[in-house]
Formats: structure tokens, sequence, C-alpha cells
């Protein structure tokens, strides 16, 4: 059975392209057919970690929401650029692909996107026929920041609904709405994770107490990471530090997010 | 009375065996009646239901044009009919407002959380926040939509260009090569 887990932050700024792309890779070390959309077409990121640019991307999800392309056409395999870079030190699995489904990075695009919005019924059938056509085990959906309506598809078409949050009061109070958002909409497994967390706090009193405030599963308090600040978004971190405490921590959330 | 469809507002209003008829066929796109049964069946385990309150769920439906029901010999296939429509946003944008005022009438996620930050997080890592504040405000997140409908007529000007030589390429600072200023 496939799974569908989008991930999604009510702030921007708060890893979630990061936090997908270590999940992708995770889930290909497991020996799973992975699929990366990037639904943050307004400002699109994700593809910068599997080392793609501009002049790589062929086809966008945007081609497909404007009718000039079927979904399949927008999935660019990037499992040999993972395997390439001789600086991973967690393996991939034989078995596994990673394919990225990236937002469109130019300018005029994006613009065009803002401006005339896009057919969100559209946008679901991208997804179900990127698990059936890629034959996935699991999509995940990195999502736009906020509330909008392909966040709401999004979250209501998924297994599982990761939830990044930070400690700063600017965080709580829209993570609160994604919460009730997404019991709205009766998500059946969702997982707070608590990143960026100054290495002065205790993570286990961070995990309770967000935990008992909004009646949620905390997936994970990942700390402030300077080999994190130092990767700067140039590789995937579980990649790089397969024995760090934060990738066993991302470990245990990819394993929640599917059980 | 009948509609073009639904939308995603209406499914989080709507009852809960309708939102999970509704979700089974999000994610299947069609099913025949006994899928759609086996579904609800296989998502009720705290709230069992019978079939016929399942037929009845259906007919509600369609009869609200959320639905729509194709025989095909033996079979009864339901398709759903999602709004198609950008129009839709901004409501979504509103309904996202008024949830916003709900839990800003919840105390405990401002008091619990709040006090987790004073009395723990410091000061300096506060204001570092401040400033990824700004950032976004001044950024990418929220460029007012002038300015994307100023980029978006200066477009096809961009499309008239001719393509990228390995020498115009040359010329340009890439991400990577910011970085590796470090």
């Amino acid at each position: 059975m496939s799974h569908i887990i989008s991930i999604h932050s009510f702030r921007g700024g708060t890893g979630k392209s990061n936090t997908t792309a270590n999940l992708a890779a995770l889930y290909a070390s497991m020996g799973m057919r992975v699929g990366v959309i990037d639904t943050d077409i307004q400002s699109p990121g994700i593809h910068v970690l599997f080392g793609m640019q501009e002049d790589d991307i062929k086809y966008s999800l945007n081609d497909y929401l404007w009718g000039k392309c079927e979904i399949e056409k927008t999935a660019h395999d990037v499992t040999a650029h993972v395997l390439a870079d001789r600086a991973n030190q967690l393996p991939i699995h034989p078995k596994s692909t990673i394919y990225l489904i990236p937002s469109s990075i130019k300018v005029g695009e994006i613009a065009r996107v803002l401006r005339e919005g896009y057919d969100v019924g559209l946008l679901n059938d991208g997804f179900q026929n990127l698990v059936k056509q890629l034959n996935l085990d699991v999509l995940l959906i990195d999502t736009h920041p906020g509330l909008n309506e392909e966040t709401l598809l999004s979250i209501a078409i998924s297994d599982a609904l990761a939830i990044i949050m930070r400690p700063d009061n600017q965080d709580y109070q829209g993570t609160g709405v994604t919460v009730e958002v997404a019991r709205k909409l009766d998500v059946p497994r969702m997982l707070l994770i608590v990143n960026k967390a100054p290495t002065t706090l205790k993570p286990e009193e961070v995990k309770a107490r967000v935990q008992q405030t909004y009646n949620c599963e905390v997936g994970a308090v990942l700390p402030h990471s300077d080999e994190m600040m130092v990767l700067a978004s140039s590789g995937v971190f579980v990649l790089r530090y397969p024995d760090h405490p934060i990738t066993t921590s991302l470990r245990h959330v990819a394993n929640r997010l599917i059980e | 009375m009948m509609t073009t469809g639904f939308n995603l507002l209406d499914l989080m209003t709507a009852p809960p065996l309708l939102r999970r008829i509704l979700r089974a066929l999000l994610r299947h796109q069609a099913l025949i009646e006994d899928q759609i049964w086996t579904e609800i069946a296989r998502t009720s385990d705290e709230m069992p239901i019978d079939r016929a309150v399942m037929e009845s769920a259906l007919s509600d439906l369609q009869r609200r044009g959320w639905l729509t029901r194709e025989v095909r010999g033996d079979q009864v296939t339901y398709t759903i009919r999602l709004h198609r429509g950008d129009r839709r946003l901004s409501e979504a944008r509103l309904a996202a407002g008024d949830l916003i005022e709900q839990v800003d009438d919840n105390p405990r996620y401002r008091a619990e959380l709040a006090e987790l930050t004073l009395t723990a997080v410091p000061a300096a890592f506060g204001r570092a926040d401040v400033l990824d504040g700004l950032m976004q405000r001044g950024g990418k997140r929220t460029l007012p939509r002038n300015i994307w409908d100023k980029l978006s007529s200066d477009s096809p000007e961009e499309d008239r260009q001719p393509p990228r030589t390995d020498e115009s390429r040359a010329g340009r600072k890439t991400g990577t090569d910011v970085l590796n200023l470090f």
C-alpha cells in the first residue's frame, strides 16, 4: 500500500523542505520508491537539496497544471545524483528510486500561477496518478506554508501529516490552527516536529509541553545544528550524517509516519 | 440544491460519514459502491455504520452535487466533483481567518507555550528570529501582488531572450558560487 505524507508548517522557514528531503532519503535507504512533489509553487526550493538547477528542470509541476504535459513527465529521477555524491555516507538501497517533481523557478511562471491560480482538482489527479504511474511506495508533499486551497487538499488526501514548528511565539498560534484544520479533515496520523530548538532547551521538556498543549504526538524535537547550518541546503543531512542524533530522530519520524 | 461540486471547506464542515466517503474518493478518484463500503468499514473502527446508512449518505452527496454516479453494467461507480476554480481560494483564506480567531480565543495556546519561550529561550534566539521574520515579510512569502504582476508582465521579454550559452551562464552568479565564498 502506498503512503501519501504531507509536510506542512503554518509559517515559512521552519525547515519543511529540508525535512521532506531527509525523509525521502531515509525511505530510499529502506528500499522504497519515493516521490517528492514541491507544491510550494510560490517559493520553490527543494530541488536545491537534490542538486538540481534551473536548466535541469525539463517539465515542472506548473507545466502539468497548465495542461502542457502529463504529470509523469514532470518526475525527475534524482537517485543517480544522490548516489554520485561521494560525500554521502548513507547507502541508498539498490532497488530504490527518488523522483522529484519540482515547481518552476522561473519568475514569470511563479507570477503567472499567483495571478491566475490553478485547478486544485487537477492537482489531486496529479498526486494520485503519480502514485500509480511511478509505482510509488511513498509520496511526500512539500507544501506551501500557511493555509490555502492546495494545502487543505494536500492535508485532506494524506495518510499522514507532519507539522513542523519552531519553539517560537510566532509559530504557536498558527500550529494550533493547522492541527485543528487537520483534525477537521480527518487525517489518520499526525505528528508534530519541533525544529531548530535551542540547545539550551531540554528536548524531553519541550516534547511534553508541546504534546500536552496540542494534544498531538511529537515525533521529534530537533536541536539547532551547526552541521545543518554549514551544509546550508547543499545536500541532504541524513545522507551526510547517518549516525548523527538528528538522523536518528528523523528515522523515528519516518517510521512513525508509515506505521 | 444542486451545486457544481464541493471545495475543501465544504469537506471540513461536512458530517463525519460524508467526510470519510469524500476522502476515500479523493484518494481513489473513482470507486464502485462495494469499494466505498470496504473503505468506510476499514476506517470506522470507533463508529461502525450500517450499509443502508452509507447508501443514504451517497444519495445525500449526489443530491448536493458533490458526487457523480454512473451505472456500468452491474456496477455503480462514483466519482467526486471537486470544485475546480481559483475563486474559492479567497474563501479558503477567509475560513482560515475564522479559525485563527477561534484559536486566538483559546488561551491554552498562548499561555502555556508562551511560558516555554519566556522561561527557557535565550533572548538572542528571539532576536535572530525577529530578523528572520522581517526578512520573510520583505521577501518572497508576502511580495505584494502588484510587484508579482510587474514581474509577470516582464516575463515575455525573458522568453524572447536567446537561449543561454555556456558563456552567458558562466557570467551568472549561482547559489553555489555564493556559498563557495565561505
